[in-house]
């Protein structure tokens, strides 16, 4: 049998290949961002932060400093998404568990801590309430100025990163309804970005009179069934550069990003994957057909 | 403990080595026994029979670092023995594991146009170098961990469905690198 004989040969690759994947880097071993090397970066940042909310005359209080990343993450070394869970829903870590400065007056009540680390032994704790695959032993907080459903923080390392729920651990979609209610859109949205599908290069901005028409279209999506077929036409728009990152740029500084394939009718939020309505194509499908971006090199 | 703490200990013959072997990278050895085997029982029997290999083998091999070639006897072992067993075409994740990969695998018209398994792991780890890490982790832990999709979702939280279609273009690009470089089966 050809796949014996494949899976012989698979047996003696490099033991970096079989390290990786047996035993993902653990959780907590504490990785060092390069502060020296990145406080110059946040101090500018601060300061852009702070003219551009100034300009867009943002709906925080003047008082209330807007949050800041202060370091990106370090790659994580098995490939794995950083991702936790609490409270029946599964967070990502915002940017991959970068680092951002959140002022005081946003933190709300610490709420637990990441207990179980879900690489280490992913069949028992993958489960489990306050399981993790980073920032073991972070703390989760609440931010005050977002439903938990939708963000808290976690620190960690002398700093906080930003979690933001995906899907519900019991795999059930998010409901873009609710989810987009609960996060405060269209109120909280200061412009909306589209970018090219790896989220590089910025392809235009939605005129910010139309935001609101837009937000909404994009609750009314339903959650896809998709099959084979559709996921490959997904593959073939994301390489034919028919799929955008989208970010809906908020009022605190960060962004909240999702997928649009408009020529597909889908839209990836958190987790799932969603075929938005009929009129969202009629609205915004000429705004999106006249992008052009470099399709990313095939393997 | 550190790796090279636990050689130490077989060097000096002491029994914690294989203790220290246990508690550092059991969990792993028997995640990987069983999915092969699907059997608690035989998987740690075959675990066992690792660490009894470790002990023959170390000294005078020293393997730095340890849990690939720890992996490699267990995989070996825990083969072996799902073959003696199972002469009977079973559905577990090893033979689906197999039976997934079969039609992408080039064929060779013949025994001399096949290719030589030392060739065949060169290219392989060419193949895995080129992917994301998040590729190589998908690819390995179902070719060569034999977890199921839906062991491997748990573990990357991706979907079941994502981590199935992520498989599929992996295998397709396989082939497509197989066949580029004339590797036959």
């Amino acid at each position: 049998m050809k796949a014996e004989k494949f899976s012989n040969a698979l047996q003696n690759v490099d033991d970096r290949f079989i390290a990786g994947a047996a035993r993902p880097q653990s959780a907590d071993k504490t990785i060092r961002f390069p502060w020296k090397r990145w406080a110059a970066v946040a101090a500018c940042l601060c300061l852009l932060g702070a003219s551009a909310f100034a300009a867009r005359g943002f709906i925080l209080p003047a008082e209330t400093k807007p949050i800041v990343q202060t370091a990106p993450a370090s790659d994580s070394p098995d490939g794995m998404r950083r991702f936790m869970n609490w409270n029946g829903m599964r967070y990502e870590f915002l940017e991959n568990g970068a680092a951002y400065q959140i002022p005081a007056e946003l933190l709300g009540d610490a709420v637990g801590t990441l207990t179980y680390d879900i690489a280490a032994d992913p069949e028992a704790n993958a489960g489990k309430d306050l399981s993790t695959t980073y920032a073991l032993g972070g703390t989760v907080y609440e931010l005050k100025e977002y439903d938990t459903q939708f963000r808290v923080a976690v620190e960690y390392d002398g700093g906080y990163c930003i979690c933001q729920s995906v899907a519900f651990t019991d795999g059930t979609q998010l409901d873009p309804a609710a989810y987009f209610a609960l996060a405060g859109f269209p109120g909280n949205i200061q412009s909306v970005s589209v970018f090219d599908h790896g989220g590089n290069s910025l392809l235009t901005q939605l005129p910010q009179e139309e935001t609101e028409q837009f937000v909404e279209m994009l609750t009314q999506s339903v959650s896809a069934q998709l099959s084979d077929e559709q996921y490959q036409q997904i593959g073939q728009a994301q390489r034919e550069g028919r799929s955008f990152r989208v970010t809906f740029d908020l009022a605190d500084g960060t962004s909240y990003g999702f997928y649009l394939i408009p020529s597909l009718n889908i839209a990836m939020f958190g987790d799932g994957r969603y075929t938005t309505p009929a009129e969202f194509s009629d609205a915004f499908g000429a705004f999106f057909d006249g992008l052009e971006q470099d399709v990313p090199p095939i393997y | 403990m550190e790796d090279a703490q636990i050689i130490e200990l077989f060097f000096r013959r002491s029994e914690e080595a294989v203790h220290a072997l246990a508690e550092t990278y059991g969990g792993v050895c028997r995640r990987l026994s069983v999915n092969v085997l699907k059997n608690d029982q035989d998987a740690e029997e075959c675990v066992n029979d690792a660490y009894l290999a470790v002990w023959n083998a170390v000294p005078p091999a020293r393997p730095l670092p340890l849990l690939p070639y720890l992996c490699r006897v267990v995989r070996n072992l825990s083969i072996e023995r799902y073959r003696k067993r199972h002469a009977a075409k079973r559905d577990d994740s090893l033979t689906r594991s197999w039976d997934e990969l079969e039609p992408f695998l080039p064929s060779a018209d013949s025994p001399e146009a096949q290719t030589d398994a030392r060739e065949l792991t060169r290219l392989l780890n060419v193949y895995l170098e080129r992917l994301e890490p998040r590729d190589q982790l998908l690819f390995m832990r179902r070719y060569w961990f034999f977890d199921s999709c839906t062991e491997i979702a748990r573990l990357s939280g991706l979907s079941e469905k994502n981590v199935s279609v992520r498989l599929t273009r992996l295998r397709k690009k396989l082939r497509i690198f197989l066949e580029e470089n004339e590797v036959y089966l």
